[in-house]
């Protein structure tokens, strides 16, 4: 990775407002211009401030329920305390102090509720409007920087992100477009293929208009595997994994800070064999961290003949892999990986931190979501690097961090920006390691892993980094003694009938629990799942 | 209300001396009729005995019900008091800040309110126990006095 020894990088602090991720995504760095960064949700975005206002709400509606059962609890006193009144001289005072105080938390109540509904409807206003915003500038510019992008992409120059993302929600429309100016019928015909392919790959719980990706990578996956070019299937270890306590690689952070070690982790696993990951058991020693820390790192897109003798590719990180994460919530990788923490020793409720880039950050998110590996672990941390992750969701416990280039093209194949929450913040860097790139750049410089290391070493320097994305101190934190690590092989094996990762004769790990009991699916078999059948 | 009433005069002089005791001076034309009163008065006392005894159950119930008010509605105040940590900067935000507050000091009083009538009803039932302790004091006598008027069988 390259190291520099160049200042900390100049921020892009301050308050982002409203519309921040669409106004200022990121900051572009003309030739000569200094590396620079910004920061995107985190605990001091805007978002969080929402998220902050709808748990105020909920707050309060507790205390409206509260407030009014003690209001009426109050109110029952009158029989208790009548023969008091009439005996005595304290006891004359009584009622008229319950009455007081039930009507008192009657009124509070009234008044938490009244303060409950506003605070509820201004959040829900300001995620209106954003998401209004949002529409209309897609609806306005969508085509104009599908034409713009398509126009720097064929000349091979970087395309801005914000720009890749505003085209590819556009790009849809303006295929049905042209498809309807080829044959008529054709292009509504497109839209309703994809409509019908998106919604049945959706994730669960998401709602309104599909975006253009989800309307597009179903489709292409469906198409994909229909004609034999994407192939996608289960994952399995490629040969016996040994438990962590047999492994002799040992690692040690070399104080580089906590980006660039993620970064070695995900170098380990790039030099690895061909679809292997990187997994590093630790026992943390920083203050407030306890027990055993697995560190999942997963890498990028590999490129290369990965098919065997049947013409089957065997490599889960090709093509395919990308069309498993993106349309199939890497469910194959999920169970793979799973898999391999089990025979690594992992046990029930270990903390584990999944990193990846580029694929691999694709399939660490879709992990991270998976309910599957939550029942058995405690995931805290997840660390993406050039990865289209917009679309994804992740759980609110862990602590997430996004790191990317803001003209880094995979990283915009998600067509939006990342969810911004306290829980989960995106670093968006600009500008190059001029030195990497003696020919010139193109359309993949912004994507470069080098590039990154290259950022991420500036990063490590700049406290504020930290700051306002907490999941780099998380993990830093967690990961802050050293470990055992080990490369671990997975290959892609033919789908079986059913094919999905628990189906019976599948190599899926997740079929049954460790304690023996059936794990619950969570898979969505789909229309994708049954297109492409092959013999196993 | 609860000062002795007349059957419970008529024992106390007797049991005092005030009223010649029968052995003595048996003048049944004046010890009779007040036995008789305190007799057909013992019962009524009692009754009021257990009412204000049960009172005192009451109480004690009221003053644990109050307790848990004042700690919920201490409760309701704390969890008011936690939205100060919101960040909303904006008129909206300086409004709710505002109401926000009030409801805070609103709620605060009340769990006051609550524990102040927790110790009233605490007091009242130390006033309670006080009749108590005198109406069976009474009450005994009077139990004495006739039981000694039935034992020398002068009326």
């Amino acid at each position: 990775m390259a190291g520099p020894g160049v200042g900390p990088v100049p921020a892009g602090v301050g308050r982002p407002g409203l519309l921040e991720g669409l106004e200022a995504r990121g900051r572009y760095a003309s030739p000569g211009e200094p590396p620079s960064f910004s920061v995107r949700g985190g605990p001091g975005s805007i978002h969080a401030n929402l998220d902050e206002l709808e748990r105020g709400s909920l707050l309060l509606t507790g205390a409206t329920d509260e407030a009014a059962a003690l209001s009426l609890r109050a109110a029952g006193w009158g029989s208790l305390i009548s023969v008091a009144a009439a005996h005595t001289v304290t006891g004359r005072v009584l009622p008229g102090r319950t009455a007081e105080l039930s009507a008192g938390l009657m009124a509070v109540s009234a008044e938490a509720s009244v303060l409950a509904v506003a605070v509820r409807t201004a959040a829900r206003t300001y995620r209106e409007a954003e998401t209004a915003a949002r529409r209309r500038m897609e609806e306005l510019l969508g085509p104009v920087a599908f034409v713009g992008a398509l126009g720097l992409g064929l000349s091979g120059q970087p395309l801005p992100l914000p720009l890749t993302e505003l085209a590819l929600q556009a790009t849809p429309e303006v295929l049905a477009g042209v498809l309807g100016l080829m044959a008529p019928g054709l292009g509504r015909g497109f839209l309703i293929a994809s409509e019908v392919a998106g919604r049945a790959a959706r994730d669960e719980g998401a709602t309104g208009a599909l975006s253009g990706p989800e309307q597009l990578y179903p489709l292409v996956t469906a198409l994909g595997r229909a004609t034999g070019l994407v192939q996608i299937g289960p994952v399995r270890l490629k040969g016996a994994l040994p438990p962590a306590d047999q492994w002799d690689q040992t690692w040690a952070p070399e104080g580089e800070g906590s980006i660039s070690n993620v970064m070695s982790h995900l170098d380990l696993a790039r030099g690895a064999a061909p679809g292997s990951i990187q997994i590093t058991r630790f026992t943390p020693d920083g203050p407030g961290t306890s027990g055993t820390v697995w560190l999942v790192s997963l890498p990028g897109t590999q490129t290369g003949d990965y098919r065997d003798a049947s013409g089957w590719s065997t490599n889960p990180w090709d093509v395919g892999g990308n069309a498993e994460a993106m349309a199939l919530d890497s469910q194959h990788v999920s169970a793979a990986v799973g898999a391999a923490l089990r025979a690594a020793g992992a046990g029930q409720d270990d903390a584990l931190v999944l990193t990846g880039y580029s694929q691999g950050g694709l399939h660490a998110a879709r992990i991270a979501a998976d309910e599957r590996i939550a029942e058995t672990y405690d995931v805290q941390g997840l660390f993406t690097i050039g990865s289209p992750t917009g679309e994804i969701r992740v759980p609110a416990t862990v602590e997430a961090g996004h790191l990317e280039h803001d003209e880094d093209f995979p990283a915009a194949l998600d067509g939006r920006a990342n969810p911004q929450a306290a829980n989960r913040a995106t670093i968006t860097v600009s500008g190059y390691d001029e030195s990497l790139y003696p020919e010139g750049k193109d359309l993949m410089s912004g994507h470069s892993f080098d590039n990154y290391g290259f950022h991420a070493a500036l990063l490590d320097q700049d406290p504020d980094v930290a700051r306002q994305a907490p999941a780099i101190e998380h993990i830093a934190a967690l990961t802050a003694g050293g470990g055992v690590t080990r490369s671990v092989q997975f290959e892609r094996i033919r789908p079986g009938n059913p094919r999905h990762p628990f189906g019976a004769g599948s190599s899926s790990s997740f079929a049954t629990h460790p304690d023996g009991r059936r794990a619950g699916t969570g898979v969505r078999p789909g229309v994708l799942h049954g297109v492409g059948a092959r013999a196993p | 209300m609860t000062e002795p009433s007349g059957a419970m005069a008529a024992a106390h002089a007797l049991v005092g001396g005030a009223l010649p005791l029968p052995g003595q001076i048996l003048q049944p034309e004046v010890l009779c009729p007040a036995v008789g009163m305190a007799v057909d008065l013992v019962a009524g006392d009692e009754q009021l005995l257990r009412v204000l005894e049960a009172a005192v159950v009451q109480l004690h119930q009221v003053v644990e019900e109050l307790r848990l008010v004042g700690s919920g509605t201490r409760g309701v105040a704390e969890s008011v008091h936690g939205l100060t940590a919101m960040d909303w900067r904006s008129p909206a935000g300086e409004a709710f800040a505002e109401r926000r507050q009030r409801l805070r000091v609103r709620a605060a009083d009340l769990a006051e309110v609550a524990e102040e009538s927790a110790a009233l009803a605490r007091m009242s039932i130390g006033e309670l126990q006080q009749q108590i302790a005198r109406l069976r004091e009474t009450l005994t006598a009077a139990k004495a006095a006739v039981a000694t008027a039935a034992t020398l069988g002068v009326c």
